[in-house]
């Protein structure tokens, strides 16, 4: 079991981590809430479904993620607001495209549950059974919020276009 | 979704995006691009959204960093530690020490009770109680002195667990606690090879 284990951490780590970067941004927080995440795996790995760790383990994570922004006080998330446009984050260290980094911020403004959403679906490209999976949403749900938040950020797009 | 099924202006939206999915058949795709080439509205959110789509799926995904899949990978490892130390870490003879000393501290306070005759006293030993209950005098002072020795038997053996116990339990909490701040330092500080020395140490 621990062989599978360390399969899981190949397979999901970078995904798990890229979600926590988007929603919480501080990295230490996001490693935190990662390894919590696993951690949960690993206690009830005899019952989650071997065919549905992946967005068990989203979901777990994404979970981790939202009770920590919950208990933010308003003046941390100004701070972070601050903070966010400096810190190199998932594509800032790799792509530093003007459309990449604006790309990152935009999807840093969304409200949840639209910024999941892109994440999952449009970033790292989990189908769309997965991506109700994770967010608890039916399909239909997942498609209108993933409408809406793409048209977001056409619009976000749109406005700093010359 | 099939020809039929295009939507209205207000619908917009669900007809770019399910083209974008893949969910419009041959037939409802050529109705949609018929439109925009008619609505240059309609033509550039296309433009757009597919602009947008492709720019979200050359996103890269982040690499975890290395301090991450150490602390992963030492899952397993620290959570069968975990679960193997029963109460406080205590190992299992500390525990049973810890039994038998509450066990004579039971068989102590029944010897110096009035009715109190444990079993296990020697024959003197009760004796001498059962007389000092009952009001008569005790004449016999071997009976009373080998209960005393009983006594002082049973209390040298209650110091010496307590002892073991109180240091044993010493230990796993000094333990507990440094492990927590070590990690929590690795985590925040940047590796060195000078914490790297002290973490092989």
């Amino acid at each position: 079991m621990s062989r599978s284990f360390r399969q899981w951490v190949d397979d999901y780590e970078d995904q798990a981590w890229t979600l926590a970067r988007y929603l919480l941004k501080d990295a230490a927080e996001a490693e935190d809430v990662c390894q919590e995440a696993f951690i949960k795996l690993w206690n009830h790995r005899d019952s989650v479904d071997p065919e549905k760790i992946k967005p068990w383990l989203m979901k777990v994570t994404r979970n981790g993620c939202l009770d920590r922004l919950r208990r933010r006080r308003p003046e941390d998330e100004l701070l972070e607001g601050a903070l966010a446009d400096r810190a190199p984050g998932p594509l800032q260290e790799s792509h530093q495209q003007e459309l990449g980094q604006w790309l990152h911020r935009a999807i840093a403004r969304l409200a949840e549950p639209y910024r999941s959403l892109v994440v999952l679906r449009d970033v790292q490209e989990h189908s769309y059974e997965e991506v109700a999976s994770v967010l608890e949403l039916s399909l239909p749900q997942v498609k209108t919020y993933l409408h809406r938040a793409r048209k977001q950020l056409r619009e976000q797009l749109a406005e700093v276009r010359p | 979704m099939n020809g039929q099924d295009i939507p209205g202006a207000g619908d917009q939206e669900s007809a770019i995006n399910a083209l974008l999915d893949g969910d419009l058949d041959e037939a409802a795709a050529a109705q949609l691009k018929a439109r925009a080439a008619e609505d240059s509205s309609l033509s550039q959110a296309i433009i757009e959204a597919w602009a947008l789509q492709r720019a979200l799926e050359t996103l890269p995904l982040e690499k975890a960093p290395a301090s991450l899949s150490r602390r992963l990978r030492s899952i397993p490892r620290q959570q069968a530690r975990l679960s193997r130390r029963p109460w406080f870490g205590l190992p299992r003879w500390a525990i049973a020490g810890g039994l038998a000393s509450v066990t004579l501290v039971a068989v102590a306070m029944m010897m110096n009770g009035p009715s109190g005759l444990g079993p296990g006293l020697s024959s003197g030993s009760r004796q001498a109680i059962k007389q000092q209950a009952s009001g008569v005098p005790v004449g016999d002072a071997a009976r009373v002195a080998q209960a005393r020795h009983d006594l002082a038997i049973a209390f040298h053996y209650l110091d010496k667990t307590g002892f073991r116990v109180a240091r044993r339990m010493n230990e796993v909490l000094n333990r507990e606690v440094a492990e927590p701040v070590r990690d929590e330092l690795n985590h925040r500080l940047p590796f060195s090879g000078q914490n790297r020395k002290e973490e092989n140490a």
